[in-house]
């Protein structure tokens, strides 16, 4: 009879299980699945899926739980706190993602930052929507980040807000920025005439010097940070990086940063979400509402780009004009959208190529957003 | 091309001062109108001696909750939302209109130094 109690005891925590808990874990398994099966942004999707079954076990050891009044801190929630409550980890990712983007093509032509600004659109239209369908201004800030489909600006913002979904926020940005090739040609497609789609645009050679590549990122944080005091951390953050790749003679330090540094803390930041993925509080309606209101925000980033290239080209002589579809590529996600843009340029004429200009307006899409978030959180009080 | 481009940048910068003086009245109005609403309410309030402290903070409390839970369609917030769209999107044109002209000054010093 003991041996029965004993064996029953071993496996009580199987009336632990709820409903809640196991949809969370079809849902990490659905990550795990797109992760793996359809290589969408796999280095985070992966192990915010293994991370949301983790933490959704009944009494799970890896988040804080209370044990006859005692707190036992889990090691997600330890984690969290070291890094992501204090906005260490967006940041230190910051460092990786500015060492490995060239930003070559936008010095080289620096007009096309301009279409970066046009496609932060999305962000900022999509905060009225939110904050007018209930959510509040904080949150609602939060949610419309998603838009600049940057993950690490979009985990500081949420972050700095305080937000209580940043869970779903980053479930969000992440997924729609994997979904970048499915998102944007039909709104492409919906916003130009084919013949539009056809506009050649020429491709200058032109050589950009060491001297520039290695100031510009001196001037940017210089210029961003006077503008916009609060987004001084992850500008600087970026153009650091960017810095030590550019210098020319800490090429160590930066294959060190877009590869060990970047891996590293993207690892633990995919993990350490998972805190926020805990079925009581992602499983509700404004998880759908806020992934529907990502969507959103990608939509109107993508159309804004589109709609300001055709209002410029009402202004350009016949010999000029911008293809519009490269104004889609000023969102962050970088290099997806301006594949996504050299590819339908392609399709229309099999002899344009468009990806020149595409990467310049794309990584102009990786300052502006940065920007953009920055803006948010000057403009809007904690 | 290039002068159309100039002729952006120049129009941007004339028109952010203006622009920005509209944001700040049109939020300052609406601050104003707050508090007008706020001290109308207040007065009301202390006019109503027989309201209990319990009763008004089951109210708040009710309303907070109400605001918490319904989800619905608030067209007033874009009162104060449009102002920040207007001021966000023109603060990031002006930054990046700034940064396209340090950009176009740097290529040129540049150039210069490597001739």
């Amino acid at each position: 009879m003991n041996f029965f109690q004993q064996l029953a005891d071993l496996f009580s925590n199987v009336t632990n299980i709820t409903m809640p808990q196991v949809i969370m874990w079809i849902i990490g398994g659905v990550l795990i699945y797109l992760a793996i099966k359809k290589n969408m942004e796999p280095t985070l999707l992966l192990p915010m899926g293994f991370g949301a079954i983790l933490v959704n076990l009944p009494l799970s050891g890896a988040v804080n739980q209370w044990a006859e009044g005692v707190l036992e801190e889990g090691p997600i929630d330890v984690l969290f706190n070291a890094g992501i409550a204090n906005e260490l980890f967006p940041l230190l990712l910051f460092i990786g993602i500015g060492a490995m983007i060239d930003f070559g093509p936008l010095l080289a032509n620096p007009k096309l930052m301009i279409f970066g600004a046009a496609a932060q659109f999305g962000i900022f239209f999509t905060l009225c929507l939110a904050n007018a369908v209930g959510f509040e201004l904080k949150d609602a800030a939060s949610i419309a980040i998603i838009g600049a489909a940057d993950g690490p600006t979009s985990i500081f913002v949420a972050n700095y807000f305080n937000s209580n979904y940043m869970g779903a926020i980053m479930v969000a940005a992440y997924s729609y920025m994997a979904l970048v090739p499915i998102v944007q040609p039909p709104v492409i497609k919906l916003l130009t005439t084919k013949e539009e789609r056809r506009i050649r645009m020429t491709n200058k050679d032109i050589c950009v010097s060491k001297r520039t590549k290695i100031l510009f990122p001196i001037v940017i944080t210089i210029i961003t940070g006077i503008v916009s005091p609060k987004s001084v951390a992850l500008i600087g953050f970026l153009m650091f990086g960017n810095l030590i790749r550019e210098c020319g003679v800490l090429d160590s330090l930066s294959e060190t940063a877009q590869k060990v540094l970047a891996n590293l803390v993207t690892l633990f930041l995919g993990l350490t979400i998972a805190t926020k993925m805990q079925a009581e509080d992602f499983l509700s309606v404004r998880t759908l509402l806020i992934i529907g209101l990502g969507l959103f925000a990608f939509i109107f980033d993508t159309a804004g780009g589109v709609l300001f290239a055709k209002l410029l080209n009402l202004f350009l002589p016949k010999d000029k004009k911008i293809n519009p579809m490269i104004g889609a590529a000023g969102i962050s996600a970088f290099p997806m959208s301006a594949r996504v843009v050299h590819k339908m340029g392609l399709e229309a004429d099999n002899s344009n190529f468009l990806l020149m200009h595409a990467i310049g307006v794309n990584v102009s899409g990786q300052i502006a957003s940065v920007i953009a978030g920055g803006m948010i959180l000057n403009l809007i009080a904690r | 091309m290039k002068k159309l481009f100039v002729i952006l940048m120049t129009l941007a910068l004339i028109l952010a001062l203006p622009l920005c003086v509209m944001a700040e009245e049109l939020s300052e109005s609406t601050a104003e109108e707050i508090t007008g609403e706020a001290m109308e309410t207040t007065a009301e309030e202390t006019t109503a001696e027989e309201t209990t402290d319990e009763a008004v903070e089951t109210i708040v409390e009710e309303t907070e909750t109400e605001y918490e839970m319904d989800f619905g369609f608030y067209p007033d917030t874009l009162r104060t939302t449009l102002p920040i769209m207007g001021m966000g999107m023109l603060g990031i044109f002006l930054v990046t209109c700034i940064i396209v002209l340090a950009v176009v000054v740097l290529s040129k010093f540049g150039k210069q130094k490597e001739e």
